[in-house]
């Protein structure tokens, strides 16, 4: 079967993320909220890599047309998605006193 | 060779980056060092995957970055934070397209040749990544209101959901049958692009907290499926931190609102009815709650000062039984309880310590505590040890423990805690509980103990009242307990009325009553733009000595952790602001509790009528507050469509207007009475 050799370690992998995931988003108190959705927002926005591959490689125009797009709407939330993160987190201040 | 070595660590140390970006988010301290972290390691991913020798031009790749980073920078400058729920739900839009057209665009190059593992994963991906585009897109329409935020349904949505949730399965079985159909493919994918609208369309605007977390969670995984598809580890692992992240807001979200996934995403098609339903059911439930308020003058909480606890303790007590729990830890009371248990002991009285095997919040918790104060581990029990002492013994003294305390794990079948060991207290021939309210414990339940004859509840926080009660043994200033004990707070008003205030009313409140206020914001302040106001208000009155906290329900907004970025923005300390677990306890010695376009969240409906449709849902104890101020535009219902009791109670006054505005007015007013 195409692939299979692959497929198994990828489980692995994806379930023992998904278990690191699931430790570490716990711990996220609810004050920080928002920006953890941001930041994993910009975080799963790494699909840019999968975008410049096919922008980049591809021979057809269609394929190159759609990689494009699809490089502009990551590459959106991983800019937006850091520096909108940042800048909510620099607003949570202690107390002054 | 080199340059896939490289490429392969920037992808390895950009995945460890983005865990511990997440990880560092666990405290405001450390977050903005993560985001940092998952900067860089993006950075990495990114500049490895620009030298892959897989690609061949520039230019496109150029002009995309070029174009989704002034996007980037567009959004990301000018959106303001009370736009963030919308934002949030464009950036899923626009991730999951972008995972849906590489999807696409992978198939079209590769199509039949990619093998039975490659499709199934590139169907995922396509099938999650188009309804996960239109589904937030929609959201974003409904949030940024250029669509109507009501839920909108039509007569059999159930029945054709069902059926395109049926063909897109079947199709997605097809292509792993045969991989060279592709007309099977598109037609998947454009009924996934369908089913996202008709997914969010009965989805109302208050529910936008679980739905933007649940779509979350799918462009997550519609992610990791494009790391199968490209055999690509880094994508399949920021994939699954983001789809852990999405199911565990849901998860949260969901049990906030007390209703389950399900009746979320398909409830709607019952609100209909329901909704319409909803005014008859809660004409009458003012009486019922006013009558609820009545009740507890049946048996009688009996409250002490600390110097008549400081009596009964020096006049009355040979032998004391400390009963530690949560609350003690929570206030730092250790030290404190320390003091008594030493005054005591010169006083000639026997002082034992009884540990619950499971009070605070882990194994041994208490016993650590009382240690550090100095507490000779020779006076600490265990339950099975001293269980049998309480009823020699004059006083039990139960410092912020609650449910290993109730006697209903004893004697009442019917109870949720029916059957848990228990501490023997209410045995003792006097008891005596420190505790901040009557609030229950966190199996939710009333503690039976609180009532009974021999019981006395000292109010306020553990370290000061323990504070107090030792100052009063050690100056002599104590008191007999009353033989008639004053009575819980007498219930004053006649019917239920709507009682309104002006901004000087609303001015003299505060001023001449408020020592202590707790302010709870809703969707009314950020539809007002009110943040800034409230801040300063809250400066205001912390200038006069006031302690001022903010109480935050979970749901509160429209999106998880909504007001906190607000009330951030407008440079409220992070110190300030409480979840709703934190702060309840806290409204029973508030002296006044403001609402801000909140509404259902403060229902106390969700607690006593069990025909309302909200029902069960946690809220935030507002109604406890001695004094409460209600900000809003008008008497007119929330999202769930139904009148709050909270409205017509006797300590609750209308402040109605703009919540800007009339904040707004508040604070001058205040300012010209200084």
């Amino acid at each position: 079967m195409v692939g299979y050799s692959t497929l198994m370690p990828e489980l692995y992998v994806f379930i023992l993320a998904a278990f690191v995931g699931y430790m570490v988003i716990t711990r996220v108190p609810p004050l920080l909220h928002t920006p953890l959705m941001s930041a994993t927002n910009a975080i799963s926005a790494i699909s840019v890599v999968g975008a410049i591959l096919v922008a980049g490689s591809a021979n057809s125009l269609v394929t190159k047309i759609l990689g494009t797009i699809a490089v502009a709407a990551a590459m959106s939330n991983v800019v937006g998605g850091f520096i909108l993160t940042d800048r909510m987190l620099k607003m949570f201040k202690k107390e002054k006193r | 060779m080199l340059q896939t070595y490289f490429v392969d660590v920037s992808y390895l140390v950009a995945s460890v980056l983005f865990v511990l970006c997440l990880k560092f988010l666990n405290s405001p301290e450390t977050a903005r060092k993560g985001v940092l972290l998952g900067e860089i390691g993006m950075a990495l991913a990114i500049i490895g995957t620009l030298i892959n020798h897989e690609i061949i031009t520039y230019e496109w790749i150029i002009i995309g970055l070029f174009i989704g980073s002034i996007i980037g920078i567009a959004i990301a400058v000018w959106t303001p934070m009370t736009h963030m729920p919308q934002r949030t739900a464009l950036s899923h839009a626009f991730g999951a397209l972008a995972v849906t057209l590489v999807g696409i665009a992978e198939f079209y190059k590769h199509g039949a040749d990619l093998g039975t593992i490659k499709t199934a994963a590139i169907g995922f991906e396509c099938l999650l990544g188009a309804l996960t585009f239109t589904g937030s897109m929609q959201a974003f329409f409904k949030l940024q209101e250029w669509m109507r935020g009501a839920p909108i349904t039509f007569k059999g949505q159930n029945a054709l959901n069902m059926a395109i949730l049926a063909g897109m399965i079947g199709l997605l079985g097809y292509i792993i049958y045969d991989p060279t159909a592709s007309w099977a493919f598109y037609l998947m994918v454009a009924l996934g692009f369908a089913f996202g609208v008709l997914l969010v369309l009965p989805i109302g605007a208050a529910d936008m907290p679980v739905v933007i977390s649940l779509l979350n969670s799918y462009a997550g995984l519609a992610g990791s499926a494009t790391g199968f598809v490209l055999s690509n580890n880094v994508l399949i692992i920021a994939g699954a931190l983001d789809g852990a992240s999405g199911v565990i807001l849901s998860i949260i979200m969901c049990k906030a609102m007390n209703r389950s996934m399900a009746n979320v995403l398909f409830g709607a098609f019952g609100s209909s009815t329901a909704g319409a339903a909803a005014p008859k059911v809660t004409m009458p439930s003012p009486a019922a709650a006013s009558a609820a308020q009545a009740a507890p003058t049946g048996p009688v909480i009996k409250k002490l000062t600390p110097e008549q606890a400081g009596g009964l303790f020096k006049n009355r007590s040979k032998s004391v039984i400390v009963v530690p729990g949560y609350g003690m830890a929570a206030a730092q009371a250790q030290h404190a309880v320390r003091d008594l248990g030493d005054q005591l002991k010169t006083l000639g009285i026997s002082v034992k310590y009884a540990i619950h095997p499971v009070a605070g919040r882990m194994p041994g918790h208490m016993n650590v505590l009382l240690a550090e104060a100095n507490v000779p581990y020779t006076d600490l029990f265990d339950m099975e040890d001293i269980n049998e002492e309480f009823e020699h013994t004059d006083v039990a003294l139960v410092i912020g423990a609650n449910d290993v305390t109730n006697p209903a794990a004893r004697n009442n079948e019917q109870s949720p805690i029916y059957g848990m060991p228990i501490l023997n207290v209410d045995k003792a021939r006097t008891v005596i509980v420190c505790k901040r309210s009557m609030s229950p414990g966190f199996a939710g339940i009333d503690n039976e103990l609180y009532l009974m004859p021999q019981t006395y509840m000292l109010f306020g926080d553990a370290k000061g009242s323990i504070g107090k009660l030792v100052d009063s043994i050690k100056s002599g200033n104590v008191e007999d307990v009353p033989v008639e004990a004053p009575a819980a707070a007498a219930v004053t008003g006649g019917g239920p009325a709507v009682k309104q205030l002006s901004a000087e009313q609303a001015c003299e409140l505060f001023s001449k009553k408020a020592k202590r206020v707790i302010i709870v914001p809703g969707y009314g302040m950020a539809a007002a733009q009110a943040q800034h106001a409230v801040r300063d208000l809250g400066d205001l009155l912390k200038s006069m000595g006031v302690k001022v906290k903010y109480a935050i329900h979970p749901v509160a907004g429209r999106m998880p952790g909504h007001m906190n970025v607000l009330l951030a923005e407008a440079n409220v300390p992070y110190t300030d602001l409480f979840d709703m677990e934190d702060i309840n306890d806290e409204f029973g010695e508030a002296d006044v509790a403001l609402v801000v376009g909140a509404n259902d969240v403060t229902n106390p409906a969700a607690k006593t009528n069990p025909q309302s449709p909200i029902y069960g849902m946690p809220i935030l104890d507002v109604e406890l507050a001695k004094t409460v101020i209600v900000c809003k535009r008008s008497m007119k219902p929330g999202f769930a469509g139904i009148d709050n009791d909270l409205y017509l109670m006797p300590q609750t006054y209308m402040y109605f207007g703009d919540a800007k505005t009339s904040i707004g007015k508040l604070v001058d007013a205040m300012k010209a009475a200084k």
